[in-house]
């Protein structure tokens, strides 16, 4: 079979593309292929001529061979260079996966409980609906406590109410661990208050609480223990200071504030009055105190052996600075313009 | 609560605090400031001026010409006020004035005539609310005088008061706290005291109030109030209305106390304090005609009601500018009682709010002296007689603060000089206990028998009251008897003796209760403890160390020092106890200030204590942890990645109010019986409490309509789903998720389950069943192994109709926790390397069967759905399915042979056990 090498070498020279090229390969050195089949065919000439044809035959192989593979870096390199020579924007948008929104105090909520774990708080959660002994009696607000008005209550038609705050999970878990002692928990959930709504307040909202009970627990632990908290929640540099206040459920009963985060504490933002802390350079964030040692009666641990702390605080005023956003209604409307931003 | 600066000031010995630093006081003290506004200066050309002369303006009915005279000259002025009239003293804007508002007076031709000037009434120059006439003056103003003068600038102070403190309602309780806080004192009031009679006919018996004090003062003609004394009130937020009524407003503002002024012309002796009868009615003042209950506490004279107790006099018995006597009131109510009727009358008042919070018996007569006195000097008052009936024992409140225990409960080391110190700034009397100096300033004093504090005070002891007295001082309850206290005490040998133990002999006396004793409890009622055997302790003393013991002694007579001798030789000698460990460690309170009823417990003082000396001295330190065991909480995980999830689904995360209403229930065919209701809703939207997210869902959906076609949201919240009637719902925690697409929302839906059921490693199956807000054959039971734990279908499009959306709307609902509990962790398949062999099959199956018997019926094969479709050209009863077969091989590359073979043993299991046939 004749084979004519410069017409294989100028068909190899003028391929145009790649596949083409791929196309002479298997013609020429594919299996049927005519070299091949010229290299096959020495094996039926006589043993005097297979020495010079086979040598020849191999030579035109490896000629071929170096052709095609010459111009298939040619080839290859001139359709990355098309490939390339069409124009991009690089800052254009990219193709976006269509991903979700993360609510914001959800968002806070679960930065919190991260932060309480880290300082060795377990979470515990109870019933919104309670019983009015653990969510006002055995926090010493009686029926005709005072105090109920500061807490505006729903109740429900036959019996019991919506939880007014989570203070009442610290009653049942106290009643629940009192032979288990001590206790570090935080309490994340939902309370409701019969009150009007403004931009300040909702009808219903979260709050975060926080309980230690052990042996020698004081009033310095929990300014040490609000102390770190707020540094972990609001950054390094802030400083907590504390006011007296008045809770039935804690002696002594503190206000809990932190330096505004927005003007350091300085109450001045470019000059001016800072908005978010109305230039006293604090932001009320919750209450606190030593639990009233009734409480613990309450529960059935003894308060000559054990003493504790609460704090409490709402995770929508954190949202609502963290994300700059003056109305805490926005969080429970839900308005996906609103949502969409987190 | 609003009250001035300056007022606060005047109540202190130092006056030269500034406005803020009385703030910070307030603020330190635990007293929540909520604004500070300083009432600005009346500008100085506005004066005080004589109306001469009033005629009417020719050109305008409603106008009047008016001459006013100032100490300078006269000037003419044009006035539109209805109570214009010659001889009253007005505020005069004169020409160039700046009104608070920022209104300049200009000269000005009204109708034709010419006005030099404005006539102000009090709404204009910000003193107070009335502007239906002009403000007039007390007619002793003198003429040309600024009004800035009469109404000097004052800073006025909003503040919040905790709760639990009466006293600081009151100008005197504030100043306390301020003085507390900085390095002055308060001031006390201490007006002349009233002497009381005691005159039959004038109170009824037993009157039903814890103390009622009643004065008869005489009155000139009431007039205005002093200048200072109205600017006060008005700043206060308190109307000025007289005299009279003025100087018990301020008098309240002032002390706390509450106090009412009764015509005494119209009031027919005896005064009663009783509960209404039923059906009794009532005018109260303010013009409101009341039927009144039995719950309602009122003042009634001989004819009937004449004011409700605490909250507002009647009509009937009003003072006015003709009142020539007055009865004055000034009691303690119950402030249960006074806080119900104010929330039932919707009347809160000045005087209810400071009843509510339980006011002492010791303050009325304090309340009634002061305006007692400020009625001699501002409203011509003349005393007559006063009356008084104590109902409730003025108890005195004895607290013992052992100062280790002090130094423990706030972390940081107190010396008792300090704490008496920081006692003593809020007017706490304290002392570092000495129990053998307290015992004996009591020698000598008479024994006898049966003596108690109630009866006897310091005056006269038995045996056992000795000792409870003296341990009373430091608030320890060690019972009444001597029984009670050697079965209180703690047993000690005799050779372990310290001051202060209690000594214990059989005694002399036969008549000893020998069986039981009575413990005061916390609350104030009297436990009953049993003696079993009982046995006879009759007799009890003191020890007060080198060998001796003071004791009421019955053959003394009186309280005697002994020798320890004729106890222990006593042969009816019982031994010794101690009632506290180190009453060396004891700062002793033995009488709280009566204003202070929140002070019961060591805590109580403890707070105190740190509130003088400053949290910001309190170390922070951080507790130590040493758990028995850690709870570890897996769940929290779960919930995060269920988030992550839906996140990645490209899902909004929302939060909804727990309540909803009847309509929102009803329209998705809900029954409101199922659902718990509040008594008290907000509002008829928010009045049942959901056993479902879906109503709160569709409220998003439509609350977001204009948002885009294509909506997804999920939520995970607890909800209530109402049990026994009377008991706790169950709060199972819910995943809802909503979808809308333009269509195959379901799907969408679907997906995203199947994406939790992957990534939680759970089998959840879909079992079809109908419910009502669902459209027909679009809904499906979840279930997770055998327990169903929630729903999910295609919303009925009639819903979603009326709802006016377009588009498909598929939710779904499930139990989270014991979804998150059955998630397990997955296990690994070891990966073939050879290739695998895939076949499409597509086969007509019946309608009735499901993917899910499909995936069943194939269970052992490596079944996959890829697509179904539904078309008229299929046989009836039939729908069309495209299903893949893998098949993978751990050792080789399988063969078309086996391939073909699992083809037809799948076609063959489906076609016998499910009726399905190869699609031609």
């Amino acid at each position: 079979m004749a084979v004519d090498k410069s017409e294989m070498l100028t068909s190899i020279a003028n391929a145009s593309s790649l596949t083409e090229l791929e196309d002479l390969r298997v013609a020429y050195l594919g299996r049927k292929g005519s070299v091949t089949q010229s290299l096959k065919a020495i094996g039926g000439m006589p043993p005097s001529e297979r020495g010079e044809a086979g040598k020849a035959a191999n030579a035109l192989r490896l000629e071929i061979e170096a052709a095609l593979s010459a111009k298939e870096g040619e080839l290859s390199r001139a359709e990355v260079e098309s490939a390339l020579s069409t124009p991009m924007d690089v800052t254009a948008p990219g193709e976006a996966p269509r991903l979700g929104h993360r609510h914001p105090v959800s968002v806070v909520l679960e930065e919190l409980v991260d932060l309480f774990w880290q300082m060795g708080y377990q979470v515990a959660e109870g019933p919104e609906v309670e019983t009015e002994w653990h969510n006002f009696e055995a926090l010493l607000v009686g029926k005709d406590h005072p105090a109920r008005d500061m807490q505006d209550t729903f109740y429900l038609e036959e019996a019991h109410l919506p939880r007014t705050h989570t203070s009442a999970v610290q009653i049942r878990y106290m009643q629940e661990h009192k032979g288990d002692l001590p206790i570090r928990i935080v309490a994340p959930g939902k309370v409701y208050r019969n009150e009007d709504e403004d931009a300040r307040h909702s009808w219903s909202f979260y709050q975060i609480e926080g309980l230690v009970v052990d042996q020698g627990i004081s009033l310095s632990d929990l300014k040490g223990t609000l102390e770190q908290m707020m540094r972990g929640i609001l950054g390094e540099n802030t400083k907590v200071r504390l006011r007296s206040n008045y809770f039935p459920y804690t002696e002594p009963s503190v206000e809990m504030d932190a330096t505004c985060v927005i003007c350091a504490g300085s109450g001045k933002l470019a000059g001016k009055v800072c908005h978010l802390c109305s230039g006293t350079g604090w932001l009320e964030l919750g209450g606190a105190g030593m639990v009233h040692p009734q409480v613990l009666r309450n529960v059935g641990i003894d308060p000559e052996i054990y003493s504790g702390f609460a704090f409490g605080f709402g995770p929508e005023r954190l949202a609502a600075i963290k994300y700059g956003v003056d109305d805490v209604r926005e969080f429970w409307r839900p308005n996906f313009k609103f949502l969409e931003q987190f | 609560m609003k009250i001035t600066s300056g007022w606060i000031k005047d109540a202190l010995r130092r006056t030269m605090l500034t406005d803020g630093e009385v703030v910070e006081a307030l603020e330190r003290a635990g007293i929540e400031v909520e604004q500070v506004m300083s009432s600005n200066e009346i500008d100085k050309k506005i004066v005080a001026a004589l109306v001469k002369k009033v005629v009417q303006h020719p050109g305008a009915d409603r106008l009047k010409l008016v001459q006013v005279q100032t100490g300078e000259g006269s000037h003419a002025i044009v006035c539109g006020a209805p109570n214009v009239r010659e001889g009253m003293i007005v505020a005069l804007a004169q020409i160039g004035a700046i009104l608070p508002s920022g209104d300049r007076i200009e000269k000005a031709k009204l109708r034709g005539e010419v006005s030099e000037g404005m006539l102000c009434s009090e709404f204009e120059l910000e003193l107070g609310q009335d502007h239906n006439g002009i403000m007039e003056l007390s007619n002793d103003t003198p003429l040309g005088i600024p009004l800035s003068e009469i109404f000097p600038a004052d800073t006025v102070i909003d503040i919040k008061t905790p709760a639990n403190r009466w006293d600081v309602q009151s100008v005197v309780g504030l100043a306390r706290e301020v003085a507390a806080m900085t390095s002055t004192k308060s001031i006390p009031l201490a007006p002349p005291p009233v002497k009381f009679l005691d005159k039959p006919g004038v109170l009824a018996e037993k009157l039903a109030a814890a103390r009622y004090t009643l004065a008869r003062v005489k009155v000139n003609q009431p007039t205005h109030s002093p200048r200072g004394m109205s600017a006060r009130l008005r700043a206060a937020g308190v109307r000025t209305i007289g005299s009279v009524v003025d100087i018990t407003n301020y008098v309240l503002m002032e002390t706390g106390q509450p106090l009412h002024a009764f015509d005494s012309a119209k009031v027919t002796l005896p005064i009663d304090v009783r509960h209404a009868h039923k059906g009794e009615r009532l005018v109260t003042l303010d013009g409101v005609k009341r039927t009144l209950t039995e719950a309602d506490l009122i003042i009634a004279d001989a004819h009937g009601p004449i004011a409700l107790a605490g909250l507002m006099g009647g009509q009937s018995s009003e003072v006015s500018t003709e009142t020539r006597e007055i009865l004055l009131e000034s009691a303690v109510f119950d402030g249960v009682t006074i806080r119900k009727m104010a929330q039932r009358h919707g009347l809160r008042t000045e005087a209810s709010a400071r009843f509510e919070r339980g006011l002492p018996v010791t303050l009325p007569p304090l309340g009634l002296a002061r305006a007692i006195e400020l009625l001699e000097e501002a409203a011509g008052g003349e005393f007559v007689e006063a009356f008084d009936q104590l109902n409730e024992w003025p108890w005195i409140t004895r607290i013992g603060l052992p100062v280790a225990k002090l130094s423990k409960l706030l972390g940081i080391g107190i010396s008792h000089k300090e704490t008496i110190a920081a006692l003593a700034k809020l007017e706490i009397p304290a002392a570092t206990f000495d129990i053998v100096g307290e015992t004996h300033k009591l020698i000598g004093r008479p024994y006898r028998f049966g003596a108690s504090y109630k009866t006897d005070r310091e005056t006269a002891f038995d045996c056992s009251y000795l000792v409870d007295y003296i341990y009373s001082l430091i608030g320890l309850q060690v019972g009444f008897t001597a029984l009670g206290q050697y079965e209180i005490g703690r047993p000690v040998e005799l050779d372990d003796l310290k001051p202060g133990d209690a000594l214990f002999t059989k005694g002399d006396r036969e008549d000893v209760v020998q069986d039981h004793y009575f413990v005061r409890s916390g609350d104030g009622s009297y436990v009953r403890h049993e003696v079993k055997p009982a046995h006879k302790v009759g007799h009890v003393g003191i020890y007060m160390g080198d060998g001796k013991v003071v004791h009421a002694s019955p053959s003394a007579g009186k309280v005697a020092e002994a020798e320890l001798a004729k106890f222990t030789e006593d042969p009816g000698f019982l031994g010794a106890r101690r009632f506290a460990n180190d009453l060396s460690d004891f700062v002793s309170v033995p009488e709280v200030p009566w204003w202070r009823t929140d002070l019961k417990l060591i805590e109580d003082l403890a707070e105190e204590v740190v509130r003088v000396i400053g949290y910001d001295k309190i170390p922070a330190t951080i507790p130590s942890w040493r758990p028995r065991r850690i709870e570890f909480d897996h769940l929290r995980s779960v919930r995060r990645r269920l988030r992550d999830i839906l996140w990645a689904a490209g899902s909004f995360e929302v939060m909804t109010y727990s309540f909803v209403s009847a309509d929102q229930l009803k329209s998705l065919g809900l029954d409101t019986a199922d659902h718990l209701k509040l008594k008290n809703p907000l509002s008829s939207e928010q009045a049942y409490l959901r056993s479902s997210l879906l109503p709160s869902h569709m409220a998003t959906l439509e609350r977001n309509r204009m948002y885009a076609k294509a909506m997804r949201f999920y939520e995970i919240s607890g909800v209530f789903v109402k049990r026994g009637k009377g008991d706790q719902p169950d709060e199972p925690l819910r995943l809802g998720a909503t979808v809308l697409e333009p269509e195959a929302g379901y799907r969408v839906a679907k997906g995203m389950l199947d994406a939790i059921a992957r990534e939680l490693n759970v089998e959840l199956t879909i079992r079809p069943a109908s419910d009502a807000q669902y459209a027909p054959g679009r809904y499906g039971e979840i279930w997770l192994a055998g327990t169903k734990i929630g729903g999910i279908g295609q919303l009925h499009p009639a819903l979603v109709r009326a709802m006016k959306f377009e588009g498909e709307v598929a939710h779904f609902e499930v139990d989270l926790t014991p979804l998150m509990n059955a998630g397990i962790t997955r296990a690994y398949v070891p990966v073939s390397t050879f290739p695998t062999m895939v076949r499409d099959v597509t086969m007509l199956v019946p309608l009735a069967v499901t993917w899910e018997d499909i995936r069943a019926a194939t269970a052992n094969w490596d079944v996959m759905f890829v697509s179904d479709y539904y078309g008229e050209e299929l046989p009836q009863g039939m729908n069309s399915l495209t299903i893949r077969l893998r098949l993978t091989l751990p050792d080789r590359t399988p063969t078309e042979a086996e391939a073909a073979a699992l083809e037809e043993s799948v076609i063959n299991r489906l076609r016998r056990k499910l009726g399905a046939a190869v699609r031609g």
